[in-house]
């Protein structure tokens, strides 16, 4: 009898510290999530300065072309993959990638690529006369974010630079600087 | 003497651990650690102030190479090893993440033995507990005297509890609740500061805003936008205002002293969006931003941090002088943002046929060296009556044109934007600070103010008395406190053991009183 009570209050004890160990494993599991939760935000952040980095999804934007006949809209883009660059007449080496952009052109659309130049709040006077003076025509949309949202959106800091946006919208790589032929179809291959 | 430390209870941390669980549980319960956590946090705290942090360095030079150049191979280091963001960097979050942990466990753990062994304490307490405490005295007495000191204690409002002839005496057990309520306080603290990490929580954004421009607010997410109406810069002006010539001497010395650095501004709200992407806005107010005194809205607030020292041109005017007649066509003013490239003058038709916002001359040709109008320039050229075409390039301080115009171009007036540098910032942690620190302060007061203090009293034998005496702070105030009452009632007066052995009594760790 005796020893049943003593087996009894053994099992007892056991079940009493088996409780104990599940609280206590759940709360320090509770509070150490928390603390990651928190590290990864601040991972995060530290990545997202506001500017749109490889790996970002690109955002949305509606703007009007140089010459006010088209509009475009990154969401509705239907081809596969996009280049979107941003640039400015002031820009010594956006000036000298336009012309060899505009030469490969034709190769990138039979890749299903297009290429967007976006003007950073330029006049249309000043773009239109910069363009005029390039000694090429371009064929390649430029597109006027006259009231630098698009800018500010991407966090544009060096000029030029290009972002390879792939089929889905993700940006895929930003590349900060000017143009070659064969960066210019490296950025095309990585779009698709 | 005996170990009173949470009242003899068994810390469920000094028991043997078992599981890994129970090892992790004993390593942040132990009160070493939690001590090596906070000395932690403050030397690297303190190291983190030795170099500003990065969100104070100028922007030019990117924080890779500024730590370097401005403080040489320390401020690599300091750079190298994330102290230049520390207070968010994950180790440092990590040691608070620990401490947090390691306020909760110790608080669990020794709380509820201590709630337990205070809750179920026995009224006659054993020789050896007597013996043991601080405080104690034996000699003779009698329960009548034991009676009479209950009584006495009752005045001075100590909780009284009997068991035969056996006293406990108790007043302001819930003193000794006051570090737990200080943990909790301080674990709040730290959530609520953890908790700013969050946009939700915490937004912090500069907004250049120039004067007569609208933008979106990123801290609210683009659902707000500002337009900055002006931005106002007055000095203190002793000549003319009666109030500031009290200063004249002072700001003769200083030269020019602003008085007030002000953003009159729109708020607006987003609705929805317009066919060509623009944000359709609603007018929500009108405010204004002064330093120190922000606008504020909904949960964010304004603050006029910066402004641009140099002020941005939004239009400019000309006339046309016929400088054989003497006759002036105009004015005519191009908006340096959307500019009009014909204006018809009568006689004379000018076209605007470029425009150069930050005017240089680069190889050769005239240039824009960025897209902001600091220093305009522009080519224009008038078409005279005869039908010929003249060119001039006019800018600030410039004039390039053919000696033989017979028109001039003449500056007719310029109107300029400042641009504002506002703060926008939300703050949605304050009250759980609030609390957090409340909280703290309450549990340290409780701690600090009401000392726990018990007064045992037993027969011993047949005609002596023994009594003790425990406080976990200021014994002497005890003894001051109770010795004249068992002087009163003719009880054995207590002497303080501390004052005779410094030394811990060797038994006291193993035995710990009896629980």
């Amino acid at each position: 009898m005796k020893k049943e009570k003593t087996g009894d209050r053994m099992q007892q004890a056991m079940a009493h510290k088996k409780k104990r160990s599940f609280w206590r494993l759940m709360v320090m599991t509770m509070v150490l999530f928390a603390g990651a939760v928190v590290v990864m935000q601040l991972i995060e952040q530290a990545g997202n300065d506001g500017r749109v980095e490889a790996g970002d999804a690109a955002p949305n934007f509606k703007l009007v072309s140089l010459d006010g006949a088209t509009m475009l809209e990154r969401e509705n883009y239907e081809g596969k993959g996009l280049l979107l660059n941003f640039w400015g007449t002031f820009c010594e080496p956006c000036k000298k990638e336009m012309p060899v952009v505009q030469e490969n052109y034709a190769t990138l659309q039979d890749m299903g690529v297009d290429f967007w130049a976006v003007n950073v709040g330029e006049t249309p006077l000043r773009v239109d006369n910069f363009v005029n003076g390039l000694g090429v025509e371009l064929d390649y949309p430029i597109l006027m974010d006259t009231r630098s949202e698009v800018e500010k959106a991407y966090g544009i800091y060096n000029l030029p630079v290009t972002f390879v946006i792939d089929e889905d919208g993700n940006v895929i790589e930003k590349y900060e600087g000017e143009l070659t032929k064969e960066k210019l179809m490296e950025l095309a291959e990585k779009s698709l | 003497m005996l170990d009173m430390k949470y009242d003899g209870a068994d810390l469920r941390s000094k028991r043997r651990p078992r599981s890994w669980v129970d090892r992790v549980w004993s390593f942040f319960a132990s009160v070493k650690v939690g001590l090596w956590l906070i000395a932690l946090i403050i030397a690297g705290s303190a190291v983190g102030t030795i170099f500003p942090q990065e969100m104070y360095i100028p922007q030019q030079l990117p924080a890779s190479q500024y730590y370097t150049q401005e403080y040489g191979s320390a401020g690599t280091l300091y750079y190298t090893l994330g102290f230049h963001n520390l207070y968010t960097s994950w180790w440092y979050i990590g040691l608070i993440v620990m401490l947090t942990l390691s306020l909760i466990v110790v608080s669990i753990d020794r709380f509820f033995p201590l709630y337990k062994a205070l809750k179920n304490q026995p009224v006659r307490r054993t020789d050896r507990f007597m013996r043991g405490q601080r405080l104690t005295g034996e000699g003779k007495g009698s329960d009548e005297q034991i009676d009479a000191l209950g009584e006495a204690l009752k005045a001075k409002r100590y909780q009284v509890k009997r068991d035969g002839d056996a006293l406990l005496a108790e007043k302001h057990r819930f003193g000794r609740w006051g570090p737990y309520v200080n943990h909790i306080g301080l674990v709040i603290f730290f959530v609520g500061a953890m908790l700013r990490v969050f946009p939700a929580f915490y937004t912090d954004t500069l907004e250049w805003v120039r004067e007569g421009d609208t933008v979106a607010l990123e801290a609210t997410e683009d659902e707000y936008y500002l337009r900055n109406d002006q931005f106002i810069l007055e000095m203190y002006d002793p000549e003319n205002n009666e109030e500031d010539a009290k200063f004249a001497e002072a700001i003769e010395k200083a030269g020019a002293v602003p008085k007030n650095y002000e953003t009159e501004l729109t708020l607006f709200k987003k609705t929805g969006t317009n066919d060509d992407g623009s944000p359709v806005l609603e007018e929500v107010e009108a405010g204004s931003t002064k330093v120190n005194h922000p606008f504020k809205f909904d949960k964010y607030e304004v603050y006029q941090e910066q402004y641009s020292s140099r002020p941005e041109f939004l239009s400019m005017s000309f006339s046309i002088g016929d400088k054989e007649t003497g006759e002036l066509y105009g004015p005519f003013t191009v908006d340096l943002d959307n500019p009009e490239t014909t204006y018809a003058l009568g006689e004379v038709t000018v076209s605007l046929k470029d425009l150069y916002p930050d005017f240089e001359v680069r190889n050769g040709v005239p240039d824009t060296k960025s897209p902001r109008a600091l220093n305009p320039a522009f080519f224009f050229t008038v078409d005279t009556p005869e039908g010929t075409s003249e060119t001039n390039l006019i800018g600030i301080r410039m004039n390039v044109a053919d000696d033989e115009n017979r028109y001039a171009v003449q500056f007719a007036g310029t109107e300029m934007a400042s641009t504002s540098g506002l703060r926008v910032k939300s703050d949605s942690t304050y009250p759980i600070l609030i609390l957090g620190g409340t909280i703290f302060m309450i549990g340290i007061v409780m701690g600090m103010y009401w000392p726990h203090r018990r007064v045992w009293v037993r027969r011993h034998g047949e005609t002596d008395v023994l009594v003790a005496g425990f406080t976990n702070k200021n014994p002497s105030s005890l003894r001051r406190e109770v010795s004249p009452l068992l002087e009163k009632a003719g009880l054995p007066i207590w002497e303080d053991q501390a004052m005779f052995e410094k030394q811990k009594d060797a038994n006291s760790t193993t035995e710990r009183g009896e629980s």
